[in-house]
């Protein structure tokens, strides 16, 4: 390598390249000088980068959107004759490559394999999100074509930075709850199936999310589980209830960057044909009393046979009071006899 | 008075003095309509109180059956009587009546465990059975409950009950202000009388609010779940609702004396795992 | 008739320790109106005390007079004759009582009229109601009946200063002469009363032991609930009336009525009913020993070594003894057949509390305890108040009506004449009227 050359300008230069030399990732040695790494530049040619060199990078955005593909071309000209060179690129994140087949690119660096022109095509796929900043450095480096690494070689260097798209906004997004069970009737007893389908803003269905569903009882909510959506946006969740009446099923999609959360729920229906309730907790007036019924009546007949026994007697009572001689004992008799002095009363 | 009525004998003259007066005549007749009255509702089983039994209304998306139940995880009572405290507090229960009763039981293999028990809200209880007044009853969502008007203080229930769970008011119980200025009514039973009997009403008042008993609610553990079996879910303490009937199925539960046929509402899960 | 019209000291002495008796037992009352149960021992656990064991005590003995009078009568024993009075006094008497029991015992007793109007007839409770009430208006009815004649003999016989209790006699006595019209209404009334009051005692007694028999607690929950209360009840009932004999024939001096043959037979009734009675307390018991269930080992280890031990022994002994002493010819003297019938009377009232109590102490949730009981003043007090009001009733009675069923008496000395003097079995004469009261039994 070249001579590491002291100067203030040349200090500047020295700090992005050690940057650039700093941020490179598994640049293959091969045997000749292609492709190497040129921490402090293509010194083969040249001991330094030459201002007159102009680099560009068309296709770079300053603010690149996670996942997207860049079509990029990276150029040089400058005062040397012919029109070959080469160039090296790194880049931070996201990966490289191209079609042409005079540029070598794969993950983070890409290079030229002939030497024959001053232009290269590259396809940078941006990383995915969340993924900052990222950092690409250019070098090019143009030859006379004379055959030798002179000094005619002319270098430079350019550094390009691109910034992540800031997100956008989560966007609302919608939910509709649908009841669908065993011929649209949900029983007592049985599993009937809930539907939650969640769509995005622009209606579009929103696949492979998570959607939690519950039941809102009167005391508490039941987690029923969460399903997760199919291209539809649908995912489902089965509940059983052994009464019938009206229960209430909600569910919950927690959202994601781009969809806000949202919620739905729906009311079923529950009927019991079969009579399931009755069977598990329908007895509520079972045990014996079930029985007593019937016997109430011969019981009150027992009794009321009874008591007739004592009208029975108290009729003969009556009778004998009637078969009796007549006496002066009406209520008047007996209180005279009751106030009567010497009980000299009548007999 | 067995020989009271007069004597009209066949074809004879009733003697003057022997026909009731007006007055007589009206009180006999009201005395006989009376007895016929009682005998006929007696005869035919029907308390007027069984009219009392008030429907709460079920979850507000409106079941058409309610049956409350309570599920006791005996793996998480510590037997700290926070439950007990708690109803106490909250229906100014008369001295000694422990309406929720946490018993120490020792479990055959050298440990021991607590028991919380509540009234047990039977399906078929004995104490309503034996009520010779009707005052204890079943009102239309299955609570056994006690209408303290009515009740005469006969303790048959306390005999008849195997749970131990009812209580009796012996003597007038203490009151606060804040008892007296309540009205009463069997789902809030106070201010307390004497001579009659309490128990656990489930918190059945608390039902319309939609919150939990006190003694669930209370359980610093959340040992007690509460809930409706046919929402099939129940919920404790700390706002874990869980499945009824998958919970009591795959956690061995059981209810006390199953051999009698009482049919509580009450389930208790055993202890299971590590002690 | 004397004792209709005279009075004795004894008789005001006597009345006077019952009256005191009952007045403090009233003072009790009042205090427990006051305070409520409290101050009772009852608890929680253990809800019904020794109001509830007095309330089955004198239920039992209310059948004395059903026994001797009913049952006797349909069976023409004429032995009976001098001692139906007393037994359905004893009936009429012990349930006056006894329905005053529950009454202690209910927390809300300004309440009791809600069983009748709000009775529930699904309840044991109610039955029990329906069939103690039927059978004190039977037994009152059977009671009436059976004085008819002798209220026309004393409206006749008894001097006129009684006036109060002539106006009363003449008014019960529904103009009896002794025609054979009146006597055959009379006969067919008391037949038909005496047939429908066995089936009635009988079913008062067994609704009472449904009422702890159709629980579910151990030792309550027994079959032999229903005869084992009958048995207890047809027992007591003879002992009671055997007491009461003793004491007015000693009282009205009616030795030669009621003699050591009464004593005797009466004995043998009540050996009898001992010994079926130990057969089912032996059926009772071995039963539970044999089970291996918890709640029955508990309930058995209370009563035989628990703090109700000494009530289930002296019960279980105090029988086993009477037994033996109603057996041996040596103890069948008036006085000691009296002896036996009173030990059997507080054996009987201490075995009801040995069936009440223990079955409530035995822990019903698990983990809990064996409950105990400690009667307090108020429910001696007022058990002793049943207990004085019970004689004073029979102290009243006696200076209402005699203690010995005359005409039934001349009824039978009539016929025995007449049997004596036409063996050939001629018309009976006529009596014109029921011969005067003759020197004999004098009372």
């Amino acid at each position: 390598m070249g001579r590491w050359r002291a100067g203030r300008a040349h200090a500047a230069v020295a700090v992005v390249l050690t940057a650039a030399f700093a941020f490179a990732v598994g640049v293959p040695i091969q045997g000749s000088d292609v492709g190497v790494l040129p921490a402090q530049g293509c010194t083969c040619h040249s001991d330094g980068p030459n201002f007159d060199v102009q680099i560009a990078v068309d296709g770079w955005p300053a603010i690149y959107t996670p996942d997207e593909a860049y079509p990029l071309i990276v150029h040089g000209e400058g005062p040397v004759t012919g029109a070959g060179g080469g160039f090296s690129v790194d880049v931070t994140k996201g990966s490289l490559s191209s079609t042409d087949p005079t540029v070598l690119a794969s993950g983070n660096h890409a290079t030229h394999t002939s030497g024959a022109k001053r232009s290269w095509p590259l396809l940078w796929i941006a990383p995915p999100e969340d993924s900052g900043n990222v950092r690409f450095t250019v070098f090019v480096n143009l030859v006379d074509g004379d055959g030798s690494d002179g000094p005619a070689d002319l270098w430079s260097v350019l550094v390009l930075d691109a910034q992540e798209k800031a997100p956008e906004p989560p966007k609302p997004s919608s939910m509709v709850m649908a009841f669908a069970g065993p011929d649209e009737v949900a029983q007592a007893g049985h599993n009937f199936t809930v539907h939650a389908t969640i769509a995005n803003s622009t209606g579009a269905p929103i696949p492979n999310a998570t959607v939690t569903f519950a039941a809102k009882l009167s005391w508490g909510v039941l987690p029923l589980g969460a399903g997760t959506t199919d291209p539809n946006g649908t995912a489902r969740a089965n509940w059983s209830v052994p009464a019938p009446g009206d229960f209430l099923v909600t569910a919950y999609y927690d959202g994601s960057s781009k969809n806000l959360s949202s919620n739905g729920s729906v009311q079923v229906t529950v009927y019991d044909p079969e009579g399931v309730w009755q069977d598990l907790y329908g007895g509520q007036e079972k045990g014996v009393w079930t029985w007593f019924d019937p016997v109430r009546v011969p019981l009150g007949l027992l009794v009321g046979g009874v008591w007739l026994t004592f009208f029975y007697a108290t009729f003969h009572i009556l009778r004998l009071r009637k078969a009796g001689a007549r006496e002066a004992d009406g209520p008047v008799d007996l209180i005279k006899l009751l106030f009567s002095r010497s009980g000299r009363g009548r007999r | 008075m067995a020989a009271a009525c007069p004597a009209a004998g066949p074809g004879g003259r009733t003697p003057d003095s022997a026909v009731p007066s007006p007055e007589r005549r009206q009180t006999i007749r009201g005395i006989i309509r009376a007895g016929a009255a009682a005998a006929v509702a007696i005869a035919a089983g029907q308390s007027a109180v069984e009219v009392l039994g008030v429907h709460l209304p079920g979850a507000e998306e409106g079941h058409e059956v309610n049956r409350f139940v309570m599920v006791i995880d005996l793996a998480k009572c510590d037997g700290c009587q926070k439950c007990t405290k708690a109803c106490q507090v909250a229906h100014f229960v008369p001295d000694g009546q422990e309406w929720i009763k946490v018993y120490t039981v020792k479990d055959g293999f050298g440990g021991e465990y607590f028991l919380p028990r509540p009234c047990q809200m039977c399906e078929d209880p004995p104490c309503r059975n034996v009520c010779p007044t009707g005052a204890t009853y079943k009102d239309s969502d299955g609570l056994t409950l006690i209408d303290h008007d009515r009740c005469i203080g006969c303790r048959y229930c306390l005999a008849a009950c195997p749970y131990s769970a009812r209580y009796f008011n012996w003597g007038e119980p203490p009151h606060t202000e804040e008892e007296l200025a309540h009205e009463y009514s069997p789902h809030e039973p106070w201010p307390h009388r004497r001579g009659v009997a309490e128990k656990c009403t489930f918190c059945v008042h608390l039902r319309a609010e939609g919150k939990l008993p006190y003694c669930v609610g209370g359980c610093p553990t959340g040992a007690l779940y509460f809930g409706d079996a046919a929402e099939d879910g129940v919920t404790n303490s700390r706002g874990e609702t869980i499945p009824l009937r998958k919970t009591l199925a795959g956690n061995s539960a059981y209810r006390l004396r199953e051999d009698l046929g009482t049919g509580p509402s009450v389930y208790y899960l055993p202890r299971r795992g590590a002690p | 008739m004397a004792p209709l019209v005279r009075t004795s000291s004894t008789y005001f002495a006597v009345v006077g320790i019952l009256g005191g008796v009952l007045l403090f037992a009233n003072l009790a009352w009042i205090r427990q109106l006051d305070e409520g149960l409290a101050v009772t021992g009852l608890t929680d656990r253990i809800s019904w005390g020794i109001y509830i064991s007095g309330f089955i005590y004198f239920i039992g003995i209310s059948y004395g007079g059903t026994m001797v009078s009913a049952i006797l009568r349909l069976t023409k024993t004429e032995w009976r004759r001098p001692i139906t009075r007393i037994a359905e006094a004893s009936t009429a008497a012990a349930l006056m009582v006894a329905v005053m029991m529950p009454i202690f015992d209910m927390g809300r007793p300004e309440r009791v009229w809600s069983l009748i109007l709000y009775g529930r007839i699904e309840s044991p409770l109610v039955w029990d109601f329906i069939a103690i009430g039927t059978y004190l208006a039977g037994s009152l009815l059977f009671l009436y009946l059976a004085l008819i004649p002798d209220f026309a003999t004393m409206d006749r016989v008894l001097p006129r200063r009684v006036r109060v209790r002539r106006v009363a006699y003449r008014f019960l006595k529904m103009r009896w002469e002794g025609t054979p019209a009146q006597k055959r209404s009379l006969e067919r009334a008391l037949l038909a009363i005496s047939i429908i009051i066995i089936p009635i005692a009988v079913s008062a007694h067994t609704v009472l032991s449904w009422m702890f028999g159709m629980t579910t607690r151990t030792g309550w929950h027994s079959s032999i609930f229903g005869p084992y209360f009958v048995g207890a009840a047809l027992f007591s009932g003879i002992a009671i009336v055997v007491v009461a004999m003793a004491i007015f024939r000693r009282a009205h001096h009616l030795e030669d009525l009621i003699t050591e043959d009464h004593f005797r037979k009466m004995a043998n009734i009540l050996l009898v009913f001992s010994l079926t009675y130990l057969y089912f307390t032996l059926n009772e018991y071995l039963t539970i020993t044999f089970q291996p269930s918890t709640d029955e080992q508990i309930l058995l280890q209370l009563l035989v070594e628990g703090p109700l031990a000494p009530y289930f022994w002296f019960s279980t002994l105090s029988l086993v003894l009477v037994t033996v002493l109603l057996a041996l010819p040596r103890t069948r003297t008036i006085r000691w057949i009296t002896v036996s019938a009173l030990l059997l009377n507080v054996s009987l009232w201490v075995k009801r509390i040995v069936i009440v109590i223990p079955s409530m102490a035995v822990p019903l949730v698990p983990g809990d305890t064996v409950a105990t009981y400690s009667p307090t003043w108020v429910e001696w007090a007022i058990t002793a108040g049943s207990f004085a009001s019970f004689c004073l009733i029979f102290a009243v009675f006696a200076k209402l009506f005699p203690m010995v069923s005359l005409w039934e008496i001349e009824e039978g000395e009539e016929a025995a004449r007449l049997a004596a003097e036409s063996p050939a079995g001629g018309p009976p004469a006529r009596p014109a009227a029921p011969p005067a009261v003759g020197a004999k039994g004098g009372a």
